[in-house]
């Protein structure tokens, strides 16, 4: 498999601090990768510099093997969809004007949406099941269902690579199992997702393989089963031996196998 | 609220400033009948009634079309660049070191030389204050930043405007700033129709070329990157837009609070809070209600004229309070 989007001995500091230290990832077409460890150790970093939102102070971003800086922002935003951790509504914009502006990069300065607009939405919404929600103002929508709307807004831009940084957060199990299938059936189709997870029996259940972010290092990428051993997520994340089966990890993994 | 398509909040808005229009041209202390408008408007301006209608108040009335679109374009802008409904042109110290400059002019006779000299001052004061925005909060600032270096600038302006009034010798010229800066539009020519036109329409365009940037920015700064929009290209033609515009307007009808405020609130829910198509929205609202608030300066007193920028304010700052009640309240 070619890989998609690739990172190649990214670091990256701010101020003073090393936030990332010589990580290298590859998500291959058709992949939904997982990206874990524990708080602080460079994950939502990681998102934003391959998203093109940073840039790196060392190594490169290639997409489809092109330097991600040298695309052009508006070819970037119609290939790389983002999903921030904390998604923000500034105005209360009705939701179905929130998931018009998922359109913008397909769209001209000043031409009106098109049919493939139209359709697009219509897909992202019937996807996530916000028909009953158009018409709502987004002031008026609890966390959760905001949420949808924000992922529904992403799923809208039709982006061939989905980033998205805890997408399930505030979200039902229902909609946590909605949502996280989606990004799979995404990459399923030949794009590429690579998500943000604290959930690990969640990122064990619909990831492909996961990366293991500690400290700004990679400790490893690789399928679910290898990287979530007791072993190391006693070590990694300071949890005790029994955590892998309380946890569901290993109900997850043992679904999957 | 459901939002109005944006054609028929623009036919109501042009329409209004329509009707303004031609009672800005009839209302006075001569009244003119709006039938006679076509006949005083084509005709020679040996008539003394055409000739107040051309020369008095036909650019009387343009002027308030730019100016008032001016401000509330550029309102619009700051605001949803900023996401905060409280930013105003006045805000972010672009008016008050346009005031500043205009009244140093004043003071130093350079705008008794020469009629340019003015609307230059107040251009350069608005892009001083952005030179200044600049250097206080750097190029790639938070929004957070550009709003408390602009507050910061403004005070100091403010300061140095009165400063310039207290060492002022001559009561006479101290009396001539204190009274342009309450802000009129009487007594002003095509001279400063053609003089603050070109700055208005290349700042109006720059500002509105904004519109898509602003719309995404509703979803936060990433995720309007994320979609392909350059954040600092935009803020750049954001901040220089609203120099070009205001600054210019400034200095020919002083300073006019509270249009660039009043009039995005009360339009943004006829949008459905859209920033973008707020923008050529907010510039027809801000026509009408100049318009209107310099209709208002002729009826008040019998005795003179009220100044157009007290009107705006006795409009503006109830509504000011207003806005922060129910801040407090929600």
């Amino acid at each position: 498999m070619s890989s998609l989007l690739e990172a190649c001995a990214i670091g990256f500091e701010r101020s003073g601090r090393t936030v990332l230290d010589a990580v290298d990832v590859q998500l291959a077409a058709g992949e939904c990768l997982g990206i874990v460890g524990p708080n602080g150790a460079g994950k939502t970093s990681l998102l934003r510099l391959l998203a093109g939102l940073e840039s790196a102070d060392r190594g490169t971003v290639l997409y489809e093997g092109q330097a991600l800086q040298s695309l052009g922002a508006e070819l970037r935003a119609r290939c790389l969809g983002y999903h921030p951790q904390n998604p923000e509504l500034h105005w209360p914009l009705s939701v179905s004007d929130i998931l018009q502006l998922g359109r913008l990069p397909h769209r001209g300065r000043l031409t009106a949406p098109d049919s493939a607009d139209t359709a697009a939405i219509a897909r992202a919404v019937a996807m996530t099941g916000l028909e009953p929600l158009l018409t709502r103002r987004g002031d008026t929508l609890s966390g959760g269902e905001l949420t949808r709307v924000h992922l529904a807004r992403l799923l809208a831009g039709e982006h061939r690579v989905l980033l998205a940084d805890e997408p399930i957060a505030n979200l039902d199990p229902r909609f946590q199992l909605e949502i996280l299938g989606l990004l799979q059936a995404h990459a399923r189709l030949g794009g590429g997702t690579m998500v943000v997870l604290h959930d690990l029996a969640l990122a064990a259940r619909f990831c492909d393989r996961l990366m293991l972010l500690d400290r700004g290092r990679v400790e490893l990428v690789d399928r679910p089963a290898s990287v979530l051993t007791p072993a190391r997520l006693a070590s990694v994340f300071g949890v005790g031996d029994d955590y892998h089966r309380l946890s569901g990890i290993a109900a997850a993994l043992a679904l999957c196998s | 609220m459901n939002s109005a398509a944006p054609h028929r909040v623009y036919a109501g808005l042009l329409g209004l400033c329509a009707v303004l229009f031609v009672a800005a041209l009839c209302v006075g202390p001569v009244p003119v009948s709006p039938f006679d408008l076509p006949r005083l408007l084509g005709s020679a301006a040996s008539d003394p009634l055409a000739l107040i209608v051309q020369e008095i108040r036909l650019p009387r009335a343009l002027l308030a079309v730019l100016v008032g679109a001016s401000l509330g374009l550029s309102g619009a802008a700051l605001q949803g660049l900023t996401r905060n409904p409280l930013a105003e042109p006045g805000i972010i110290g672009i008016s008050g070191c346009a005031a500043l400059c205009a009244v140093l002019a004043f003071y130093s006779g350079v705008a008794a030389m020469t009629i340019w000299a003015l609307p230059a001052a107040g251009m350069l004061g608005a892009l001083a204050a952005v030179a200044g925005l600049y250097a206080l909060a750097g190029a790639r600032a938070s929004m957070v930043k550009l709003v408390l270096a602009g507050v910061a600038l403004n005070s100091l302006a403010g300061a140095l405007t009165t400063l310039v009034l207290n060492l002022t010798p001559n009561p006479f010229a101290a009396y001539e700033v204190f009274f342009w800066l309450m802000g009129s539009l009487a007594n002003r020519s095509f001279e400063h129709v053609w003089m603050v036109l070109p700055f208005v329409v290349v700042g109006g365009t720059l500002l509105l070329r904004s519109a898509r940037g602003l719309d995404a920015l509703a979803l936060g700064e990433d995720v309007a990157r994320s979609l392909g929009v350059d954040l600092a290209g935009m803020r750049r033609g954001v901040i220089v837009g609203s120099a070009l515009a205001v600054g210019s307007v400034v200095a020919v009808s002083g300073v006019i609070g509270f249009v660039g405020l009043v009039v995005p609130h009360l339009l943004r829910p006829v949008v459905g809070y859209r920033a973008g198509t707020l923008l050529g929205v907010s510039a027809c609202g801000g026509a009408a209600l100049t318009l209107a608030a310099d209709l208002g300066t002729r009826f008040v007193l019998a005795s003179g004229e009220l100044r157009l920028g007290v009107v705006t304010a006795l409009i503006g700052a109830p509504f000011f309070i207003h806005l922060v009640v129910r801040e407090r309240h929600s």
